[in-house]
């Protein structure tokens, strides 16, 4: 099964609403609860990126055995310059806007990557494609 | 279990559409609690004009005499009601007088879990949620299952002064009474909604005697005494304190937005969060009969009464094991089907979630569909 939300760059007041449609339906699906936590915070941190730094994009939820979850996140742009410095802790290049809000501290990607237990990452000018898998270990 | 006594109940249906877990539907013209997914909050009653929707209490007449010795305990948050400590004084007289022969309060065991919630929460890693509260940890265990270990593992306030008399009163056949100022509360007893775990035999609450205690006030008093704990567990805007570490929820609204942002590891700089399911804490529990703002005026001009200090409990009586209850759960595989198939469902109806099925929403009308218990018939928007 694949769920795909769509999330609008630059809209923070909805920040996070994806997200919590993805976590009601790993509850429905009585996702154990380590799991769970982890799928929600890579998620989130995600979405928020999305936000942020992207021209717009979505996220796919794709289960379809229990052995494994994914979360797939593809945007449109601009996509991220040094992927390796990107997976610095702390090193961030969000807009003033954004840290007024509270965001851009730097832990996204690397809160993602070490929530997921695979993590594949490929950007380009014309947009960055993470997928996560969720596994029960 | 919250109990419905609608023979001209007019089907306006605003308890399913404010229950925050949808456990409401309405099934051949009778409201139905779904127990598995009901939380024991105030809403669907405050929801109803009619008051159809009652949770009962026990009547003291049937069960008074079964026991040699019947003591009543007190919360904290009737002191609201009171204006002045010889007011609440004379109150607890009169709910003697009603027939029992023993009226404890016990700030004395809230002010000890107080201390115990913050040395607790101080002293081990992360984030920690109160117990105290009846219906939040409800809902915590059924709509936030990746927080429930996060709950302290300290039994209730009114379970823990239970277990305290019991140990007194050993071998003998004495009856516990629990004064409930909440619904949630009315749920920790043995009767009469069954609770076989607990220390507690009966539960009434505030309003269901209060015509009697009224009957029975006169100038006698009952000296009782009052610990500062009670003062900061019943009062959501004292629990805080002076640390900055620690926050106050009211309501489930306020708890959602909280709880959501826990999960999504947003909250990084507190160790301890209150949950209180009604406004201003306990105080706003639906049996008392001042409002809460009063009350919060009333109580805290009190505050002078209240000593310092609080009982010693053993650790035994104290904690309790959280167990997460290991419900049959249908393999992912199984569920993964029901869920595929309740999605296709949904796509046939209009998702308005306009309630006349009697469902709180199109989902829950697809997921009776599935479960075949109802039709595609049973949606009179498609049926036009």
């Amino acid at each position: 099964m694949i769920q795909t939300y769509q999330v609008e760059a630059n809209n923070y007041e909805d920040a996070g609403i994806v997200s919590q449609r993805v976590k009601q339906t790993l509850k429905l699906m009585n996702v154990p609860p380590p799991i769970l936590k982890r799928i929600a915070i890579a998620c989130y941190e995600g979405e928020i990126n999305l936000v942020i730094h992207s021209e717009g994009g979505s996220i796919s939820l794709i289960m379809e055995d229990s052995q494994s979850i994914k979360l797939k996140l593809d945007d449109v742009g601009p996509g991220i310059a040094d992927i390796e410095q990107a997976l610095i802790p702390g090193y961030s290049t969000a807009s003033r806007e954004a840290r007024e809000f509270g965001f851009g501290a730097g832990m996204g990607l690397v809160n993602m990557k070490a929530c997921a237990s695979a993590f594949e990452i490929s950007s380009s000018p014309n947009g960055t494609h993470i997928c996560m898998e969720f596994r029960n270990d | 279990m919250i109990s419905y006594t609608g023979e001209k109940c007019s089907h306006c249906i605003k308890c399913i559409q404010s229950c925050p877990t949808q456990a409401i539907s309405l099934i051949k013209k009778e409201i139905q609690i779904d127990e598995s997914k009901c939380i024991h909050c105030d809403i669907c009653v405050k929801n109803c004009k009619n008051r159809y929707l009652k949770v009962e209490s026990v009547h003291m007449n049937e069960t008074l005499h079964l026991h040699d010795y019947n003591i009543i305990l007190i919360p904290t948050s009737l002191l609201s009601d009171c204006k002045s400590l010889e007011d609440f004084e004379k109150t607890c007289s009169a709910i003697k007088k009603l027939g029992f022969d023993e009226v404890i309060q016990y700030s004395d065991v809230e002010s000890t879990l107080y201390q115990d919630y913050i040395s607790y929460s101080e002293s081990h890693p992360g984030l920690w949620l109160t117990s105290f509260c009846p219906t939040m940890n409800l809902y915590i265990e059924k709509e936030y299952p990746t927080l429930y270990e996060r709950i302290l593992p300290f039994d209730y306030p009114v379970e823990v002064a239970a277990k305290k008399i019991r140990e007194k009163f050993k071998d003998q056949n004495i009856g516990i009474y629990s004064l409930c100022e909440c619904v949630g509360k009315m749920f920790l007893a043995k009767q009469p909604h069954n609770n076989h775990k607990s220390q507690i035999d009966y539960a009434m609450s505030v309003s269901h005697i209060f015509p009697k205690i009224r009957k029975l006030l006169s100038d006698d008093q009952e000296t009782m005494t009052l610990f500062k704990g009670g003062l900061s567990l019943n009062v959501s805007d004292n629990f805080r304190g002076d640390h900055c570490c620690i926050a106050a929820t009211e309501g489930i609204n306020q708890a959602t937005s909280l709880l959501e942002l826990i999960e999504f590891g947003r909250i990084k700089h507190l160790n301890l969060i209150a949950l209180y399911a009604c406004y201003q804490g306990c105080i706003g529990g639906y049996y008392l009969w001042n409002n809460p703002f009063e009350g919060f005026y009333n109580i805290e001009s009190m505050q002078n009464e209240f000593q310092e200090g609080s009982a010693s409990i053993d650790d035994q009586l104290k904690y309790i094991e959280r167990l997460v209850d290991e419900k049959s759960v249908e393999s992912f595989e199984e569920r993964l089907k029901w869920f595929n198939q309740v999605n296709e469902v949904l796509e046939k109806l209009p998702q308005f979630d306009c309630g006349a099925c009697g469902f709180a929403n199109c989902r829950g009308l697809a997921e009776s569909i599935v479960n075949h218990e109802r039709t595609l018939e049973t949606c009179r928007v498609n049926k036009r």
